[in-house]
């Protein structure tokens, strides 16, 4: 009599644990919904995954490569020959110059130039005329140097 | 004994099934919300025109077309024609030293400045700035790409 007694209160008390539990999963699945729809709603879900098309505030590869063609061809490509004769003081000098000019147009840029793959590395030479980006992305190989541009 | 067992089995179906009909209704939902919100492309769109337009006046760095007189659509192969829509989308200008060309409508110029205002109702602007060689000089080139279609984009 005293057993069965027991037993009944431990069924009861695993009943109400096995209820417990039913209904916590329950909360979780509504909970886990509740968020999945709601964060497909937000605004700010659909432009962070936006297919990668929002784009507009980035700068423009094409336009900063034609910049650092222009800047390796000027004179002659007397700076690219500075770069190829590794003379970076007289090459900061001359860059310097250029990169002063596009400031004043309102075009701030970093030129940089680093050893071949090794963009981790200390640049050779770095000019920046208060360009607030990151490390360009831009490059173009001279012998064993990387030579970057990035312009905002 | 038995019967009870049936009864709780009943009951947990029941609980499942109401459990899969939500899950159901929200995947739907999401996916419902999800592909009737208006993605908006005038930003890539406008800045593949101002691109272009690089492409076009310039070859490694250097001015390879009459920038002052440029005719921008025939010499960029550009049509703004869109059945869509009865009147141009479209802006590109070309700056130059103080001279500048232009073609499309002359009214949307106005977003290419600082515009604090909301970007999904107005039309959009890829300004792109750049030196290049003009007769053996730098030049600074300015072009100015505007992509209106608002009714299509703006939510």
């Amino acid at each position: 009599m005293r057993n069965n007694n027991i037993t009944k209160r431990f069924d009861k008390h695993g009943q109400v644990g096995q209820t417990m539990t039913w209904i916590v999963a329950t909360i979780v699945i509504l909970l886990i919904l509740f968020l999945f729809v709601a964060a497909v709603n937000a605004s700010w879900f659909i432009k962070q995954i936006g297919l990668g098309l929002d784009i507009k505030d980035k700068g423009s590869l094409i336009g900063d490569q034609q910049t650092l063609f222009a800047i390796l061809s000027m004179n002659n490509g007397e700076i690219k020959t500075l770069l190829e004769q590794e003379n970076f003081e007289v090459a900061e000098e001359r860059v310097d110059v250029i990169l002063e000019d596009l400031r004043i147009n309102g075009l701030e840029c970093l030129f940089s130039v680093y050893p071949k793959y090794t963009i981790a590395a200390i640049p050779k030479l770095s000019v920046d005329s208060g360009y607030s980006g990151l490390i360009p992305e831009l490059s173009v190989d001279i012998n064993d140097l990387e030579v970057r541009l990035a312009c905002e | 004994m038995f019967q009870n067992k049936k009864a709780d089995e009943r009951m947990l179906s029941f609980y499942w099934m109401i459990i899969f009909v939500l899950i159901t209704i929200a995947v739907v939902a999401a996916t419902v919300m999800f592909f009737s919100k208006p993605l908006d492309v005038r930003g890539a769109e406008s800045r593949l025109l101002s691109d272009r337009i690089v492409s076009c006046i310039a070859k490694n760095g250097e001015v390879v077309v009459d920038i002052e007189g440029l005719d921008i659509l025939g010499e960029c192969d550009i049509n703004f024609e869109d059945s869509t829509y009865n009147e141009v989308q479209y802006y590109v200008e070309v700056g130059f030293e103080d001279k500048k060309g232009f073609v499309g409508d002359e009214n949307f110029e106005v977003y290419c400045g600082d515009l604090d205002s909301d970007e999904e109702t107005i039309p959009v602007c890829h300004v792109q700035k750049m030196g290049l060689l003009k007769d053996g000089e730098m030049v600074f080139v300015e072009i100015k790409a505007v992509v209106r279609k608002v009714e299509q984009n703006a939510k």
